[in-house]
């Protein structure tokens, strides 16, 4: 569904409007509502199977929500380069693959590349500089299978950086590394969000939630809560994030499920609004 | 026939068909295996077969175009069918593949015994291809007044056209086979670029069959590539690697079917196969053999610091100041074997005085002993203070660990270790050797 165009001047840097993702029919989204403001660094919290990912890939545009919309800035997604610096899971590439960490760097900047222009002086500049940012300078001409845990996740993260984004949208990048990659990845966020970026942050330790965010969003297929760490990350908030099997609600995306198999193509209806 | 005899009048159009499908079909194999897909590459091979013949059928002529066309629209139908069955979940991904490839190209060679056989396709040439026929049909025009055989000519366009198209999307390949998400995200489309790739293998297919044959053209496509992953790390270097794997399996090939008097197409996918077991036993990198030997170096580098070990804790207890027992030194487990060529090692390289059962150390033999009993002693600290690890059970993880801790490494976990001056038995940690011995010696252990 197309967005409406924005009235407000100054828009938030995310808007997320009712929006619904279903894997094969399934509902693994519902109704989601948001709007993350500009400047923040984001906590996107919630068990295993939540959603988090899904709603990082549908606010880059990469999955066709079965209703809602997304805008960046005031504008809606389109194909192209919206301006989302992207950090995906690890283990999301083939670290095998046959390039140099430059080369992974420079695919950041083949957005504004793009399509057909290669990457000159200029940007290579950039690379190297984002490689100094996150500390692996030295690492440039490294084939990418050599690095270690905490390596690779810098290196997505200095991609991240070339794109030279207004909003970041990064899935898990503390998971598995080593602890002065977790305090040298803490601080490239800080420098983001001093320069006015908007950072979410998809997150797994809740223990470190409240020291390394400003806002939290609470995901367990539908948002349980939204809003500035002090007044949403609560007890009772985590409780109803956690706590519970949401038997109703996973009822009712079996039975969308089930509905659907007779047409694969199919899209199931957005559920009522609250 | 002499190996010269290739580029002779009669053997050198052949040489020239052979080496351009080869290095065709590894151009486009070389992504199609980084990609993880060479088995749609195969599966697109045989399922451009029921294409080529309707559009033959409909021509009338074996002229390339239309055959082209229909290849084409048959390999997009293979690559959307399998896609189509994997999306539906029933059915996983090679198996949707078989199912789909397998039916047209037995599809393909009923039509062409039905159809076509009175005419000029036969299912064997199909399979085997007729490079030999590559010679005596030859091309209408002249280059310098030599008639190149059709099919080179064919094959050199497609060439030309595949490298142009990669050439001019050579960062839009990169980033959809590392990393298609992101590329999506920034508006590179990857399906897009699955499409035009399996379009170029299909070209690629179409243009190498009837030289080939298919066994040759599902070898070439997967085989240079996977030798090409084994040779290089870099993008470029895998293709270029490539490309002189499958020069060397056509040249190879065909002058053994010529010395075998046997199929060419066969021996090309044969040799291919040799060049891949040669590559996968000695490329520098990743092959077997190195491998191996780095193991073994690794080892001798062990079972030396070892005896060095053993050496320093005995000049300890006669010489030393220390009131406490030196532990014993590694346990004597390693092969007689490598203990005999590390031993010689030693005597080699300076370590010790003579080849005897308990020589005497040289000063350099001594610093390489005392740097090791230091980092052993020091590690035992740490695993005692930081993790609270008992003093029976530190000995055994220290012999291991003390391999592979290297000389900065060693300083920096002293300083954190407050300089102690005692390991938890009770005895001297060994001052780091200084003076113009070390200094000439200021090699770090390997990791």
């Amino acid at each position: 569904m197309t967005p409406p165009k924005s009235t407000d001047p100054n828009p938030p840097a995310i808007e997320v409007h009712d929006l619904t993702v279903s894997y094969h029919a399934k509902p693994v989204l519902w109704d989601i509502d948001v709007e993350i403001p500009a400047g923040k660094l984001v906590g996107v919290v919630g068990p295993n199977g939540a959603g988090k990912s899904t709603l990082l890939r549908a606010m880059l545009g990469l999955v066709r929500p079965a209703s809602g919309w997304v805008r960046i800035h005031g504008e809606p997604l389109k194909r192209g380069d919206h301006g989302c610096g992207y950090v995906p899971q690890r283990e999301s590439v083939d670290w095998d693959f046959p390039v140099s960490v430059l080369d992974v760097v420079l695919m950041g900047t083949y957005g504004r590349l793009g399509w057909f222009r290669r990457p000159g002086k200029r940007e290579k500049d950039l690379a190297f500089h984002c490689l100094e940012q996150v500390g692996i300078v030295e690492l440039a001409k490294r084939q990418i299978s050599q690095l270690s845990g905490g390596q690779q996740q810098r290196v997505f993260l200095a991609r991240a950086l070339a794109q030279d984004a207004r909003v970041y949208l990064m899935d898990e990048p503390f998971a598995g590394v080593d602890a002065a990659t977790e305090a040298a990845i803490f601080e490239v966020l800080h420098e983001l969000r001093a320069s006015g970026r908007t950072v979410v942050v998809v997150h797994h330790d809740l223990q470190t939630v409240e020291e390394y965010f400003d806002h939290v969003l609470l995901l367990h297929l539908r948002l349980v809560a939204a809003g500035p760490i002090e007044t949403t990350f609560t007890r009772e908030n985590l409780l109803a994030t956690y706590g519970g099997r949401l038997t109703l609600l996973d009822e009712a995306a079996e039975a969308v499920r089930r509905g659907a198999a007779g047409g694969p193509g199919w899209r199931p209806p957005a559920a009522p609004k609250r | 026939m002499s190996f010269m005899g290739l580029f002779d009048h009669a053997s050198l159009p052949i040489l020239i068909v052979a080496v351009l499908a080869a290095c065709n079909c590894a151009l486009v194999g070389s992504y199609l295996v980084l990609r993880r897909m060479s088995l749609l590459g195969d599966a697109i091979s045989h399922g451009v077969l029921p294409g080529l013949v309707i559009g033959f059928m409909l021509a009338g002529n074996r002229d390339l175009l239309p055959m082209l066309l229909g290849a084409l629209a048959a390999a997009l139908g293979t690559a959307l069918a399998t896609d189509f069955l994997k999306r539906s979940m029933r059915i996983d991904g090679d198996a949707a593949m078989g199912v789909v490839f397998t039916t047209l190209f037995a599809l393909g060679v009923i039509l062409i015994e039905r159809y076509a056989a009175q005419v000029d396709l036969d299912p064997s040439c199909v399979l085997y291809g007729q490079v030999e026929y590559a010679a005596i049909d030859r091309w209408s025009g002249a280059i310098f007044g030599w008639r190149p055989p059709r099919s080179a000519v064919t094959l050199a366009i497609v060439f030309a056209i595949d490298l142009g198209v990669i050439a001019l999307l050579w960062k839009e390949f990169l980033l959809t086979s590392f990393d298609a998400p992101l590329a999506d995200s920034l508006g590179l489309r990857s399906t897009l670029m699955h499409l035009l790739l399996m379009g170029m293998t299909a070209l690629t297919t179409v243009a190498s069959f009837e030289a080939v044959g298919s066994i040759l053209v599902v070898a070439m496509l997967v085989v240079p590539g996977a030798i090409g992953t084994l040779l290089s790390d870099r993008l470029l270097g895998v293709i270029l690697a490539a490309q002189g794997a499958a020069i060397l399996s056509a040249v190879f090939g065909l002058w053994s079917a010529e010395a075998l008097d046997t199929s060419v197409s066969g021996m090309m996918a044969v040799s291919a196969g040799g060049v891949f077991a040669i590559a996968f036993v000695f490329a520098p990198k990743h092959g077997w053999l190195p491998h191996r030997l780095r193991r073994l170096a690794l080892s001798l580098r062990i079972v030396e610091e070892d005896i060095l070990g053993v050496l320093y804790r005995k000049h300890e207890k006669t010489h030393g100041t220390g009131d406490v027992e030196p532990e014993s030194g590694a346990p004597p487990w390693h092969p007689a074997w490598l203990q005999i060529l590390a031993r010689l090692r030693l005597r080699l390289g300076g370590a010790v005085e003579s080849f005897s059962q308990e020589p005497a150390l040289t000063e350099r033999g001594m610093i390489r002993g005392r740097r090791l009993v230091r980092r052993h002693r020091l590690w035992e600290i740490y695993l005692s203070d930081r993790l609270a690890i008992p003093a029976s059970h530190l000995h055994d993880p220290a012999h291991r660990v003390e391999h592979f801790l290297d000389e900065e490494f060693t300083r920096r976990l002293e300083e954190k270790l407050d300089r102690p001056e005692r390991d938890p038995h009770g005895r001297e940690i060994p001052a780091p050797p200084e003076g113009k011995a070390a200094r000439q010696k200021k090699r770090p252990p390997r990791e």
